[in-house]
């Protein structure tokens, strides 16, 4: 018979790890978005957008070398 | 007869590899996030990067569905030779239909035929072929599209606001990483099952040992095989994937990658293997109704999940009928070559009288931004908007294809 738990923990991993990335790439590009608008006008506040940015592009680029990292069966 | 199969298993390496490029290459070609040559190089370059990475070498090709081995049955290179015809013809039936069908289920289907005309009906174990192909067909198509839906409607979500178009065009950058993670992952896995083909034939003709793995140029000529269908770009099933299903944006592009990836990395580590093919069909179609609930043609759905059920059957109906002219003796395999050699160039001139290539699946998307529904989709209705679309569930008649050749 098939494994229901198997497939759970499959959809559940499935649903988790492309809700991070998308996620976090969403917030980036929204991020970037508002530092474009605010950066002429109010320079501290475009810093404070580009770094969050950069820290959510950072996340997304830190699950795309985990996804990396599983799909080489040598480094596992 | 080794030599033969050893061509036949490579030519099946290569049409799995035409056949699977639009798997990851589909959506940034039909967003623009990657011209449509660069994308199949792209894939085509980690195909081959992948085939060389993996090293869980897949001994056992059909995964315990045939009984093979020690104490089941022993499979001939005869009945490999008739299985290999069997999944070819399905895999270039269906391109030139252009639907997305699974090359893992064609070569099991093809080996299943073979194998049942060979030794009977024994040799098969259902229950496996529930639990690892039927099943696992059935739901894959479902958690990936539950999966994109989500996340397309995250992705419009957080990115909602007064620029939002402008940003959202970002994804596309997004795209380029999501869409390479589908190539690697697709190299580990599907060049994979040629080399155990290949390595099968090998140890049943007595030119390698039991139980020991593919040789470095196995390895080898697999990666370039797959690679080289690859970078061939299966232009007719990414032009199904990229296009006909639904209009696909930046966000639901990545989306729908992002979801294939999560799905197919969790499904082949957890031991849930899923189909790469459904998985990244069922993507789009989550993305499609993540951005709009009507924005999915359900016909091309249809016709694609058709395609699927039929899939195995009809390349183990094929195989089954290779493999009884092939027991005729030398003459009959012979025979077998020389008809399959036949369809097979039948098929690659009948698909030149409407050609897919680089050039006409990338002029899609200019027609689709310019509203004027003018696409041409092998066997499929055209492209309506979703204005249409609710006025008559079916679509437009096929009659303006012929306006782009």
């Amino acid at each position: 018979m098939i494994a229901w738990a198997e497939f759970g923990i499959v959809a559940v991993a499935s649903l988790v790890g492309a809700c991070v990335l998308v996620t976090f790439a969403s917030v980036g590009i929204r991020l970037v978005e508002s530092r474009e608008r605010t950066r002429a006008a109010r320079p501290a506040a475009g810093h404070l957008y580009g770094a969050g940015a950069l820290a959510a592009f950072a996340v997304c680029a830190a699950t795309v070398v985990f996804g990396i990292y599983l799909i080489v069966p040598a480094f596992n | 007869m080794v030599a033969l199969v050893i061509v036949l298993a490579l030519f099946f390496d290569f049409t799995n590899g035409f056949h699977d490029t639009a798997n990851a290459m589909a959506t940034p070609i039909a967003t623009g996030a990657l011209k449509p040559r660069v994308a199949v190089a792209i894939a085509a370059v980690l195909n081959l990067v992948g085939a060389f990475l993996s090293t869980e070498v897949a001994r056992t090709i059909s995964g315990g569905l045939i009984r093979e081995g020690a104490g089941g049955i022993q499979i001939t290179p005869t009945m490999i030779f008739a299985g290999l015809i069997g999944a070819i013809m399905w895999n270039l039936a269906t391109w030139l239909l252009g639907l997305p069908s699974s090359s893992s289920h064609a070569l099991f289907g093809g080996l299943i035929g073979a194998v049942i005309v060979g030794t009977g009906f024994g040799a098969i174990d259902p229950s496996v072929l529930m639990t690892k192909i039927v099943l696992p067909a059935i739901l894959a198509p479902f958690i990936a599209a539950i999966v994109a839906f989500v996340v397309t409607k995250i992705a419009y979500g957080i990115t909602a606001g007064p620029k939002a178009d402008q940003a959202r065009k970002r994804f596309k950058y997004g795209q380029v990483f999501t869409s390479s993670l589908v190539s690697l992952a697709h190299g580990t896995n599907d060049a994979q099952k040629t080399m155990g083909i290949i390595t099968l034939t090998l140890i049943a003709g007595g030119f390698q040992a039991s139980g020991t793995g593919p040789e470095f140029w196995v390895i080898a000529v697999c990666a370039l095989a797959i690679a080289l269908g690859t970078y061939m770009g299966g232009w007719r099933i990414i032009k199904t994937i990229g296009t006909a299903i639904t209009d696909i944006a930046p966000p639901q592009g990545f989306a729908a990658e992002a979801s294939t990836t999560a799905t197919i990395l969790a499904s082949s580590h957890l031991g849930f293997a899923l189909s790469t093919t459904q998985v990244a069909s069922g993507s789009v179609i989550g993305a499609g109704l993540g951005k709009n609930r009507r924005g999915v043609r359900w016909r091309v759905a249809g016709r694609i999940a058709l395609a699927w059920l039929v899939t195995l059957p009809a390349a183990a109906v094929m195989a089954a009928v290779a493999e009884l002219v092939a027991r005729l003796g030398p003459w009959g395999i012979a025979a077998d070559a020389v008809v399959g050699a036949a369809v097979i160039v039948l098929m690659f001139r009948r698909s030149r009288r409407n050609p897919v290539n680089h050039k006409n699946v990338a002029s899609e998307i200019s027609v689709h931004s310019a509203h004027t529904p003018t696409m041409s989709m092998p066997n499929a209705p055209p492209s309506i908007s979703n204005k249409s679309a609710r006025h008559s569930p079916v679509p437009a008649p096929r009659a303006n294809e012929r306006n782009v050749h």
